[in-house]
């Protein structure tokens, strides 16, 4: 928590100090005695009517306003000093004496022992004590109370009067990178500095005056960490920092560190969730923990249905919201259909999640940030973690390796010996199997003290087959899809201040559906890889300036392929991306920050060049009570084409010159409420303006190749959304948890959509609550999480009538669309609850689980399913997910 | 032993629904939006070098709630038809509610031409359409193409060359899916979009294909294409929609903005199957002031051949596939006085599997006849009879002690145009009505395709 400074200081203006020379004993000409008396008499009358014409008209007043300064009328006090050889603080504790006032200082930050003497007859004390401060460099210092303290002089600064403190922050027990963590440097006097480390826990503080100072870092999870070191002049201090974790259950009893004044201030901007892996695996789930599942249990992300995963972040649709994982792009993160994430929870680390108004290292979506980064693995010691649910499998393993580390994770579903089962029992079933995999690793090596290699590497696909026969024909239909990502960067510290990132990305997603229908083959298949190579760099310019700033460039190619029979065609689309930012992360004052930013990209298909602003603001208006505002203007160039509840058939395409691509303006505003380390209430409202949006356009004449995007899509959509969300959250506690609660509103507006009039997307909820709430004793923990929404929009029919087919006048009956999306589902609600027992055996760490989703078997509505051509049958509501209980454990050694 | 107790306390509750208010459960009836009804609904089709056609008015009726196309007719309406300084009245078909004809035998619909609708009825307002006709539009060559779609194997002759004879012309025999069938146009403007119609002409010819998963009942003899773009004066006729062995006849529409429009937007066989679960019903476009419904045109020409199976040599007609009738699945029998007789179901499969069985039938009673029938009665299903079953009678048990209706259509079904006659006029019925075919050998012969109450 950041503490106002106790002193407002004003300081003696030092033009006045040198004013006078009194030093009697140095030897001056009888022109300059008489000349250096008038200025003294002159001064002193000036300071007698000053005191006249300011003091207050009460005897009692004992404080009078000198030079805009509100100073004891003591320090008037006409004293004699007569000091031979003493040292200084005996100096200054004969003048406070003798003006009957008294002095503050820090005895380790002023020369007290200096040596000095001082002869001056029938001076005012404030003159005794300027000659004494002119021989030491200090200055004199009134509190807005008039208390006075001798600090040293602030002389402008040079590099000689200042040093530097960098290094790597980590953990204690595993040696992974702590990105982000908080780090602040408090000295006394001045103002509180502080930075916050990068991506790879590399943190830099200049321009940090010499002497000692009290070192605080800390992060979300860990013991706040204190240290006093002390500066020399220029000294580059390398400290590198290891965090302990805390402790949270001794006994039976909850124990916590500390937090530090600096802890709840990881992130000062608006719409950040930073998400600890710890929360996610206590999460009831379908199945086992999921991070995308988890994030839409957040205020202001949503979701479609229980058999999705995709992120609709206020107002936007999943392919707004970019993710990324060890900084490359994935483009399909589900598995099975959408129900679970490519994300293994046991290989992650760090989670930071714009939900609105990114910064500038970040482009080419409307919406949101997902960015996923991966453990590097045990520096320390070799680890294996996993776990076995009803549905999956994962393990984990890691270890050091030289000075670095190593880390693998996979995961595979064994739904397919169940499968087997069925398609035994079913005649002319040949084949039905459904799995997915996938598989993260990664390794560290510290090259040098400045110098770091890591590579990591992402596998998973999912595979589908369905196979009918008999002795004549054969059916079979398979989808399969997968992404594989690679990452490959080196680190270079340049100098303390100065830290630097090369970066090549490799990312591929597939799918390929494929059908054999009675000897005829027929399959669609589509590819989407780029290859980035990105360089970075890090600037701790000043104390209250790191600048970050970096150019990345990307080629894309899009493969589209299809199939039928002997006809084959494919068409591949090359573009590249070329994108610069640059960002300035300055801390305005001890109670402001801003982060301004923009970000240029240039993406080649349409020559489209664009430069995009980005602005937060967070400024605290008192201990604890936050206020936040952000910004910035947003563009897309690739567009998903994707079925919910079958993510396996997704396509990415890219808007071509044809089409404007797409724009947002976003703007955040909000407050943060810290009164204590346990609790914190956000509340943040949000508006976005889209434009230029595009919806596959599913009406096309079939026979007809739609060459550029103007054929592929409906274009010129427009829209906005808009919204309120409330946050509480407890952290710490055997009760933990939090409430969130989304008042939104989301609009879209199509020329070629029900004649262009303005409707909610299915996805727009006017209210979505979420609340979850953790309790732990012992070795037990139990979880319940609670959501409720509004109902989801759809288009109700609203009459029958009776129209014939053109070309065969057959009369069919139909049912009449009303306009669109003007009715809504029942709201949707569920419970989830879970249960959690830890074990120890044989020494190792285990945890049994059993998880319920759905308690209360509540059959929310999917979506309405009306025969339109048959208007005498009645609509069906299609349901999603029932109960669904399951139990796994979770084992580490 | 928490994990025990909350175990057992899931175990009943596996199998039931949410109790009360936490249930997700509604009546259907709950699922509509506010009531449209009572909205004009226009249905005309111009053809070009056709008479001007009847038009069909109706209203809309709310949802939910039992429809009967008839009902809904619009009668007293004042009804016209303008193009430049011509305005042709139409007048109330005494035969058929909400059915309008042209007075004075009807002018030929003109290429290129603008038409406006105009419905006045009482205390509604007006209702008014627009519809800018086609160009004449003619098929100037029907090629068969091998499969790299460059060489042309031969030219099938053609409907102004030989009439009739086309079905059994040497150039017109087609093996199935060999080749590709281009049709080359000559028309002297683009139009809105195209739709191809293929229907096949016999009664009893076999499906093309033989598997056991698809049932031959889900085929149909008459199938229309959605929306098709010409490229370079040319259309391929995909081998989409030939199902069966036999004759074919495929009329091919050059269609005006509001038919194209209505169609491709249309919720009628829509497969939009990608976005967000749900989102797929849509309003059609309509092009109707103060109204729903279609008032397009369309410019028309056919072609004629026949298919017979894969791998079966040279051959014409129904010696391709046998000449022996195959009868149809469903004939009856009903005592009028006594109200009792007997359904029969009768059916041959390709593969050779075969189901044949028998229903009585008790307390059949005169019901309305539908707008298209002379008559039509109500009666119950009930003991079954299975005289021979190879394995495809399936579920035939659940028809007993339904409920259904039938009726006989009345004999010439709807006008026809121009030159183009069908064979077997289909009238699209309400559920549960049936069909007498115009055929001489099956006349007193009661076709059913019914559906339950």
């Amino acid at each position: 928590m950041l503490r106002r400074p106790q002193l407002q200081s004003s300081r003696i203006p030092l033009w006045l100090s040198t004013h006078h020379q009194f030093d009697k004993q140095c030897s001056v000409s009888r022109h300059s005695l008489i000349l250096q008396r008038a200025i003294r008499l002159t001064w002193l009358t000036m300071v007698a009517v000053l005191a006249a014409v300011h003091a207050p008209s009460s005897a009692q007043t004992s404080f009078i306003e000198f030079g805009g300064l509100r100073v004891p009328k003591s320090v008037l006090t006409v004293v004699s000093i007569d000091l031979e050889d003493v040292s200084f603080e005996a100096a200054l504790a004969e003048i406070a004496r003798q003006g009957n006032f008294s002095l503050n200082y820090n005895r380790s930050r002023i020369p007290v022992d200096m040596r000095m003497s001082v002869r001056m007859e029938d001076v005012h004390a404030l003159e005794a004590l300027i000659y004494v401060m002119e021989k030491t460099a200090t200055e004199l210092l009134v509190t807005s109370e008039g208390q006075l303290a001798i600090v040293p002089s602030q002389a402008p600064k040079s590099q000689q009067d200042t040093g530097i403190l960098s290094g790597f922050i980590r953990d204690r027990s595993d040696g992974e990178s702590l990105p982000s963590a908080t780090v602040a440097v408090a000295i006394e006097g001045y103002a509180r500095m502080g930075t916050i480390a990068n991506s790879e826990g590399y943190y830099a503080v200049p321009d940090i005056p010499v002497g000692t100072c009290v070192v605080t870092v800390s992060y979300i999870g860990y013991a706040a960490y204190r240290d006093t070191l002390s500066l020399a002049a220029g000294e580059e201090l390398r400290q590198d920092i290891e965090l302990t974790r805390e402790s949270v259950h001794v006994g039976g009893v909850v124990v916590t560190a500390k937090a530090g004044p600096a802890e709840n201030e990881l992130r000062h901007q608006p719409s950040v969730v930073v998400m600890k892996m710890k929360s996610l695996r206590q999460m009831p789930a379908m199945g086992e923990p999921d991070l995308l599942r988890s994030l839409q249990l957040l205020p202001g992300v949503q979701t479609a249905s229980d058999y999705s995963s995709g992120l609709y972040v206020r107002g936007g649709g999943p392919d707004q919201t970019g993710i990324h994982l060890d900084q490359v792009r994935l483009y399909n993160p589900s598995h099975a259909f959408g129900i679970f994430s490519t994300f293994n929870p046991d290989a992650i680390k760090d989670v930071t999640f714009y939900k609105g108004a990114y910064p500038a290292q970040y482009g080419g979506n409307l919406s949101a940030v997902l960015d996923v980064q991966n453990r590097d693995g045990n520096r320390r010691n070799f680890s294996t973690s996993g776990g076995a649910s009803l549905i999956s499998s994962r393990l984990m393993t890691e270890g050091p390796l030289g000075n670095g580390s190593w880390m693998v994770a996979g995961r595979r579903t064994y739904i397919d010996p169940m499968l087997r089962l069925i398609r035994g029992a079913v005649d002319d079933l040949d084949g039905l199997g459904y799995w997915f995999y996938d598989v993260n690793a990664k390794a560290n090596t510290q090259l040098s003290a400045n110098d770091n290699l890591m590579i990591s590497a992402y596998g998973g696909d999912d595979h589908l087959d369905v196979a009918l026969a008999d002795s004549t024909n054969s059916f079979a239909f398979g989808n399969s899809w997968g992404n594989r990502a690679l990452t490959g960067r080196w680190t270079h510290v340049f100098s303390p201040a100065l830290f630097g990132r090369m970066i090549a990305l490799y990312s591929k997603y597939r799918s390929a559906i494929n059908l054999d229908f009675f000897g005829t083959p027929i399959a669609l298949r589509n590819r989407v890889r780029d290859v980035t190579f990105k360089a970075d760099l890090d600037y701790f310019a000043a104390a209250d300036h790191t600048v970050a700033t970096g150019v990345d460039l990307t080629f894309y190619r899009f493969d589209y392929g299809w199939q039928f029979d002997q006809y084959e065609g494919n068409e591949v689309v090359e573009p590249y991306l070329l994108s610069t930012y640059i960002q300035d992360n300055w801390q305005v004052s001890p109670l402001t920050e801003a982060r301004v930013g923009l970000r240029g990209t240039y993406y080649e298909e349409g020559k489209r060049l664009f430069v995009n602003p980005r602005l937060s603001i967070s400024r605290v208006l008192q201990p604890g009570l936050r206020l936040k505002l952000a910004g910035g203007s947003y563009r897309q160039y690739l567009q998903l084409v994707s079925t919910e509840g079958f993510s396996g058939g997704d396509v990415w395409i890219s808007l071509d010159e044809t089409v404007e691509p797409g724009r947002s303006w976003q703007a955040v505003s909000g407050v943060e409420w810290e009164p204590s380390p346990t609790y914190r209430v956000s509340l943040e409202s949000y508006y976005t303006d889209l434009s230029n949006l595009v919806v596959i356009d599913q009406e096309a004449e079939e026979n007809v190749e739609q060459e550029t995007s103007e054929d592929l899509f409906k274009t010129g959509g427009e829209g906005y959304a808009t919204g309120l969300e409330l946050f509480a959250e407890k952290r710490r506690g055997r009760l933990s948890g939090w409430l969130g609660y989304t008042l939104g509103s989301t609009r879209r507006t199509f020329p070629e959509i029900d004649g262009g009039r303005s409707f909610p997307p299915k996805y727009d909820r006017r209210h979505d609550v979420s609340l979850t709430m953790t309790y732990r004793l012992t070795k037990w923990s139990w979880t319940a999480n609670f959501v409720y929404g509004a109902g989801q929009a759809y288009t109700p029919a609203s009459a029958r009538y009776t129209l014939r087919e053109p070309t065969s006048a057959i009369p069919v009956d139909r049912y009449l669309a009303a306009r669109r999306n003007t009715a809504r589902l029942l709201p949707y609600h569920r419970l989830d609850v879970s249960v959690r027992r830890r074990l120890q055996p044989f020494g190792a760490e285990a945890e049994f689980y059993l998880q319920i989703f759905n308690v209360y078997n509540r059959r929310n509505e999917w979506f309405i399913q009306y025969d339109p051509d048959n208007s005498g049958k009645k609509p069906a509501v299609a349901k999603m997910l029932p109960i669904m209980p399951t139990c796994g454990f979770d084992f580490k050694f | 032993m928490h994990i025990l107790l909350l175990l057992l306390a899931l175990l009943p509750h596996l199998s039931c629904g949410a109790p009360g208010p936490l249930a997700a459960d509604r009546d259907p009836g709950d699922l509509f939006g506010p009531s449209e009804d009572n909205l004009i609904v226009v249905d005309a089709i111009l053809i070009v070098d056709a008479p001007l056609p009847q038009i069909f008015l109706q209203r809309t009726a709310a949802p939910g709630v039992p429809y009967a196309a008839e009902e809904t007719a619009l009668v007293g309406a004042s009804v016209s038809i303008r193009t430049d300084d011509l305005v042709f009245e139409y007048h109330p078909d005494p035969e058929v509610a909400g059915r309008y004809l042209p007075r004075y035998g009807a002018t030929l619909v003109e290429p290129g031409r603008t038409y406006e609708l105009r419905v006045e009825a009482a205390d509604d307002p007006v209702v008014r359409a627009t519809t800018q006709t086609p160009q004449r539009l003619r098929i100037g060559e029907l090629v068969l193409l091998d499969d790299d779609l460059e060489t042309a194997l031969r030219h099938l002759r053609l409907f102004s060359e030989i009439g009739d004879e086309v079905y059994a012309a040497a150039e017109n025999q087609l093996e199935w899916t060999q080749g590709v069938l281009q049709a080359r146009l000559q028309a002297d403007g683009a139009a809105a979009s195209y739709q191809v119609a293929v229907s096949n002409l016999e009664l009893f010819s076999p499906p093309l294909f033989e598997n056991d998963w698809i049932d031959e009942d889900d085929l149909e003899r008459n199938e229309t294409s959605p929306p098709l773009g010409v490229e370079d004066g040319a259309l391929y006729l995909p081998w989409n929609g030939i199902h069966f062995a036999g004759r074919y006849k495929v009329k091919l529409y050059a269609v005006d903005q509001n038919w194209f429009d209505l169609v491709r937007t249309d919720n009628v066989d829509a497969d939009r199957g990608s976005g967000e679960a749900g989102q797929g019903f849509q309003r059609p476009l309509f092009h109707v002031e103060n109204g729903i419904g279609l008032f397009g045109s369309a410019s028309v020409d056919s072609v004629g051949f026949s298919v017979r199976p894969k791998g079966t040599p040279e051959c014409t007609g129904c010696e391709c596939w046998g000449c022996e009738k195959r009868p149809t699945a469903w004939s009856g029998q009903l005592n009028l006085n006594t109200g009792r007789g007997s359904v029969s179901y009768l059916r041959h499969f390709s593969s050779g599997a075969r189901c044949e069985l028998s229903y009585e039938i008790s307390n059949a009673s005169a019901v309305e006849p539908c707008a298209l029938c002379s008559f039509a009665w109500e009666f119950t299903l009930n003991e079954l009879t299975v005289i021979s079953d190879t394995g495809r009678c399936d579920e035939a048990d659940e028809a007993s002690g339904l409920t259904f209706r039938f009726g006989q259509a009345n004999e010439g079904g709807r006008p026809l145009y121009g030159l183009y006659q069908y064979d077997l006029d289909w009238i699209a019925l309400e559920a549960g009505w049936s069909l007498m075919p115009n055929d001489g050998e099956f006349t007193g012969m009661w076709l059913f395709g019914f559906d339950k109450l």
